[in-house]
């Protein structure tokens, strides 16, 4: 069963997560009647005003020709609950690649029940040593880590932890209850949770002081942080305190898999580097100052729920503003490796078409400033998104139809909607923003970077040469991997929490399926309504911590129909989707029965003749559909005769098949289930159409010439040999 | 004496290249391989022999994939993804390698990469056997073309088994060679770049140490194959040499001639990248929509693979114009 929380619930988890915004609007039962479950919620919805569709768009097959809306501008002020802020002063060593900090959380409990303990994230011991739950995991997925040089280790150690009272000198010691817990797997040897009693209970409402130290080493790149060279992306690198759920309890998830959550806060960071390397950050720098022959940078952003920085003394520095009409000014700061200049204008483009396509469909941009981060080469640190920061990833021969960075940079900048801004908990939910980012990034892609081609890399990846006439599937975001019977959706419920996927899972639950759910969803709501169901959603949950359940409600009651039966089977099921063309068949019947006939023949046909009779008998033709996958979805079902005539019938997909029958002038030619493939989940879309006449021959020997024309050559390679 | 050396004006002192010179060699060489067209395009026809099996049981694989499928117009006007994900899920053996990378230049540019890195064994066990075929037919055929150019009128397949057994075991001495050059030096040495590459933050420089290991590797490789290739011409010049004697001839040469012996690969090995070039301009890409389309498409990329067999087949003839333009012939 899905669980979908009564409007009243959904309302009272988002009042919770953050004090009313000037924003928020009341508007009863708005855009139409709300039904299911969802109607039954007989209280009025606080929602984000909608914003006003514009004119009526269907999406044609390739997105928005027009933008619909006018997105409206954040106020001013704080945006966020701003419960979780830091103010920290962190010395980076780039010989011993050793940080050293001290650390002051302003922490504000804004749930509704007391706590008596924080939690911090101690991300880095997740590679501390071999027996962290991270490494363990990865090896029983295959993932083997047994190579890891001795400086490739990391570790992050607290110390002098401090309750900090109304004066300077009212200190209270954290440090001796301080002690490793590992809720999710009971592994003793992690060090990724710490938990921290308090002397008090925090009330809700109150704020605390702790002020602590931490000495922390950075891996050699685990999970898209730490050094490579003299290069360095931190992050998830300090004492990070976990987010106090609405109900209490504490979501402190050790680092096993999927991604990070935090609270909203203000962050108040002094990096002390060595003044030749240049350093993009999270939030503005606001104030350089030099200290002998290091400079330290002190960054400062709101309303953002981590912090990221990164280093090198290669980096380049490139800017460019944002001005795009109806949407505020973004600056852009481009960090560029030197192997990546010629990229430098694909970076802009990348994030401009982000910032534009996100900013219109979905709301703006809330920050006014974005900083790009172009990762060294084979860091492993590119494709990650941090609060205002991002970073990339390109190779130095990138041909212009691979896409390569714009595609990577697209989805990283558009990470700062579905991550930055509407920040789910990633620990569970990994799909609600890999999922939202995903489907967003193909959508902007096609708009803004329609040309795209197959890839080849040859010599280890160095040289690459683009197949332009090799166009790569899109829509489907990578779910034409999945065929079948033996598709990797099988591997969980989506529903399932996201660092407790089993192997494979994640990714596929998290972007693929996530994807394609919103893919589909478009296809059956029509773009405009689903514009507006995403639109509303963002606006709604923007700089707080939305669940599944708040995504289905806004769907339903923002497009006003009944979903539930969809969310149940893709969110909370692990069924598949695949229906298909079954048997088809056309024949003509003449007047009179073959075998024993009751009536007698019509003047000439018994001498075959046909008498006086001119016209041609009809085909008789019947056509069966299929259901071969579990899952249940409506569908159009269009046949083709062969005098031209088109018929579309509507199928609601339930039974495991169907039969059309038809008496028609001509036979039947083609029949295709869902001709225009709303169901992206349709996990093998290839059998979804029949034709009477296929090329398959011809097509089947254009191909294998192809190839052949590859063995030969493979051929000739051996013939050096000889 | 051959009868093609009576028209060998490229010998000529006032008009061509020094005698024994690369130049002079390559240009004789090509004039030996225009005299035997019918023979070189033999080892064409063997590589369409071998490919065509192949390739005639892939069409069933993907004729039956297709059968009744609107994938199949997709795939006539240019490629489906879609299909082919489905497809490819399926598919074992030979149907496991095909892809859209065999597309326009990506055919050959595949294969050459396969070549270079020396993995031309790890592809599937039906190709490795063809090309294992191709292999030992070129051994024959080589023999055959040399003594063919060498002036002998007798059919090229014959005069290849009277000097297989000979040329396979020179063969045989070059692929140790080369087995332990790329099964075991280029191994050690990828290890040693990527240690040494381990902190580098700038691709180009990567490439530099990666261009320089294949620089390297292939130097080792391409000096055992001219050891091999004049090794053979030795061979076939003289029955009575045995391979051992001309393993050791051939060495002596390369070490005596090794400018000309180079000169001769940078000649044909500049011609080659520039046919390469030109057909990285002509490769058909995947929007032939009719028969006559997809035969012309056939048709030009056949051109490569016939490039490809008269350039090995010219460098075998230039090698032998230099040993005999050595021995004063």
């Amino acid at each position: 069963m899905m669980r979908v929380r009564n409007i009243g619930i959904v309302v009272a988890t988002m009042m919770r997560a953050r004090p009313a915004a000037p924003w928020l609007l009341l508007v009863p039962c708005l855009a139409a009647p709300a039904v299911g479950e969802v109607a039954a919620a007989p209280r009025p919805v606080r929602l984000a005003p909608v914003v006003a569709p514009g004119p009526s768009s269907e999406m044609g097959e390739h997105g928005p020709s027009s933008v619909e809306v006018a997105p409206q501008p954040w106020p001013q002020g704080p945006r966020s609950p701003r419960n979780a802020n830091y103010t920290m002063q962190v010395r980076f060593d780039p010989g011993t690649k050793r940080l050293q900090g001290t650390q002051v959380l302003r922490w504000t409990n804004i749930t509704e029940h007391p706590t008596q303990e924080l939690r911090y994230h101690l991300y880095y011991n997740a590679w501390r040593n071999d027996r962290s739950s991270w490494l363990r995991r990865a090896r029983e997925q295959g993932r083997g880590f047994d190579h890891v040089p001795d400086d490739g280790w990391a570790f992050v150690d607290v110390s002098e932890i401090q309750l900090r009272g109304a004066g300077e000198a009212e200190r209270e010691d954290l440090s001796a209850g301080a002690e490793f817990i590992a809720p999710d797997d009971g592994n003793l040897d992690d060090r990724t949770v710490l938990r921290v009693p308090l002397p008090r209970p925090v009330e809700p409402g109150q704020t605390i002081e702790v002020e602590l130290r931490f000495d922390a080493k950075l891996p050699r790149t685990f999970a898209r942080t730490g050094f490579h060279g003299d290069y360095v992306l931190v992050a998830q690198w300090f004492p990070k305190v976990g987010v106090l759920r609405p109900d209490g309890q504490w979501a402190c998830h050790q680092f096993i898999q999927t991604e990070f959550f935090a609270d909203f806060g203000v962050y108040d960071v002094s990096l002390e580097l060595p003044a030749a390397w240049v350093v993009g950050a999270t939030g503005r720098e606001l104030e350089t100052q030099a200290r002998g022959e290091a400079t330290v940078h002190r960054f400062v952003q709101e309303d953002v729920h981590d912090f990221a920085w990164t280093a090198s003394p290669h980096f380049s520095v490139h800017e460019r503003r944002f001005e795009v009409e109806g949407l505020p000014p973004v600056d852009m700061r481009l960090l560029l490796m030197p192997d990546h200049a010629a990229h430098r204008e694909r970076y802009f483009a990348g994030t401009v078409a982000a910032l534009e396509h996100y900013g219109r469909w979905w709301g703006p941009y809330a920050y006014d400033h974005i900083t790009i981060v172009d990762p060294a080469y084979r860091s492993k640190t590119g494709g990650m998104e941090y609060p205002t920061l991002f970073t990339g990833g390109t190779r130095w021969q990138s041909p212009l139809l691979s896409r390569s960075p714009e595609g990577v940079t697209v989805h990283e900048a558009g990470h700062q909607f579905w991550y930055g801004m509407v920040a789910n908990d990633e620990f569970e939910h990994a799909w609600l923003d890999e999922g939202f980012n995903t489907y967003s990034t193909t959508r902007t892609l096609e708009a803004a970077f329609p040309a795209h081609a197959r890839v080849e890399r040859y010599l280890e990846g160095l040289f690459a040469v683009a197949l332009p006439t090799v166009v790569p599937p899109e829509r489907t975001a990578g779910m034409d991997a999945h065929a079948g019977m033996h598709s990797s959706l099988k591997r969980d419920p989506q529903s399932t929490p996201s660092w407790r996927t089993g192997p494979g899972g994640y990714h596929v639950n998290a972007y693929n399926k996530g994807a394609a759910t919103l893919r589909t969803l478009e296809g059956y709501l029509g773009w405009t309504s689903f514009q507006r169901v995403m639109s509303t959603y963002f606006r709604t949950y923007a700089f707080s911590h939305p669940e599944p359940q708040d995504f289905f409600a806004v769907a339903e009651l923002v497009s006003g129909q009944r979903l539930k039966w969809f969310f149940d089977q893709v969110w909370d099921d692990t069924v598949v989707f695949d229906y298909a063309v079954g048997e088809v068949a056309s024949w003509r019947e003449d007047e009179v029965p073959l075998g024993y006939a009751d009536v007698e023949p019509a003047k000439g046909e018994a001498d075959g003749t046909h008498g006086d009779r001119t016209d041609e008998p009809s085909w008789h033709s019947a056509v069966t559909v299929r259901r071969w996958g579990e899952g249940r979805f409506p569908l159009a079902v269009e046949v083709t005769f062969s005098d031209g005539t088109r018929k579309v019938e509507h199928w609601d997909g339930q039974e495991r098949w169907h039969t059309y029958r038809y008496e028609h002038p001509g036979r039947v030619d083609r029949v295709r289930v869902d001709p225009g493939h709303v169901l992206v989940l349709d996990t093998e879309f290839t059998n979804n159409a029949w034709l009477r006449e296929a090329p398959a021959g011809l097509a089947a020997t254009k191909w294998a010439s192809k190839w052949m024309l590859w063995v030969q050559h493979a051929m000739e390679g051996f013939a050096f040999f000889a | 004496m051959s009868s093609h050396e009576t028209n060998d004006s490229s010998l000529s002192p006032a008009s061509g290249p020094p005698p024994g010179s690369a130049r002079a060699a390559v240009s004789r060489g090509w004039d030996r391989v225009r005299d035997a067209w019918p023979q070189v395009l033999a080892a064409y026809g063997l590589s369409l022999l071998l490919s065509l099996s192949l390739a005639a049981a892939l069409q069933v694989g993907l004729r039956e994939s297709l059968e009744h499928r609107e994938a199949a117009e997709r795939l006539l006007q240019g490629w489906d993804g879609l299909w082919h994900a489905s497809f490819s899920t399926r598919a074992e053996g030979l149907e496991a390698t095909f892809d859209a990378g065999v597309v326009g230049i990506g055919a050959v540019l595949r294969s050459l990469d396969a070549l270079v890195q020396g993995a031309l064994l790890d592809l599937p066990l039906p190709l490795v056997v063809a090309g294992l075929l191709y292999l030992l037919g070129w051994v024959w055929l080589g023999g055959g073309l040399l003594a063919r150019f060498g002036g002998d009128r007798r059919g090229v397949i014959t005069l290849g088994a009277v000097h297989f057994r000979r040329l396979l075991s020179v063969a045989a001495v070059g692929w140790i060679g080369w087995a332990l050059v790329l099964g075991s030096a280029l191994p050690m040495l990828s290890r040693l770049v990527e240690h040494w590459c381990r902190d580098v933050v700038d691709e180009r420089v990567h490439a530099a140490w990666l261009l320089g290991k294949y620089a390297l590797v292939w130097s080792l490789v391409l000096a055992i194959r001219w050891v091999v290739d004049y090794a053979k011409v030795i061979a076939v010049a003289d029955p009575s040499c045995s391979a051992g004697s001309a393993l050791r001839e051939g060495l002596r040469l390369c070490l005596r001639r090794a400018r000309a012996v180079v000169g001769i690969a940078a000649i044909l090995g500049a011609i080659g990248l520039a046919l390469l070039v030109l057909y990285s301009f002509l490769a058909p890409g995947a929007d032939q929509g009719n028969p006559f389309k997809i035969l012309v498409a056939f048709l030009i990329s056949q051109t490569s693979v016939v490039a490809r067999v008269v350039m090995r087949a010219w460098g075998l003839a230039s090698e032998q114009a230099l040993w005999e333009a050595g021995r004063g012939r």
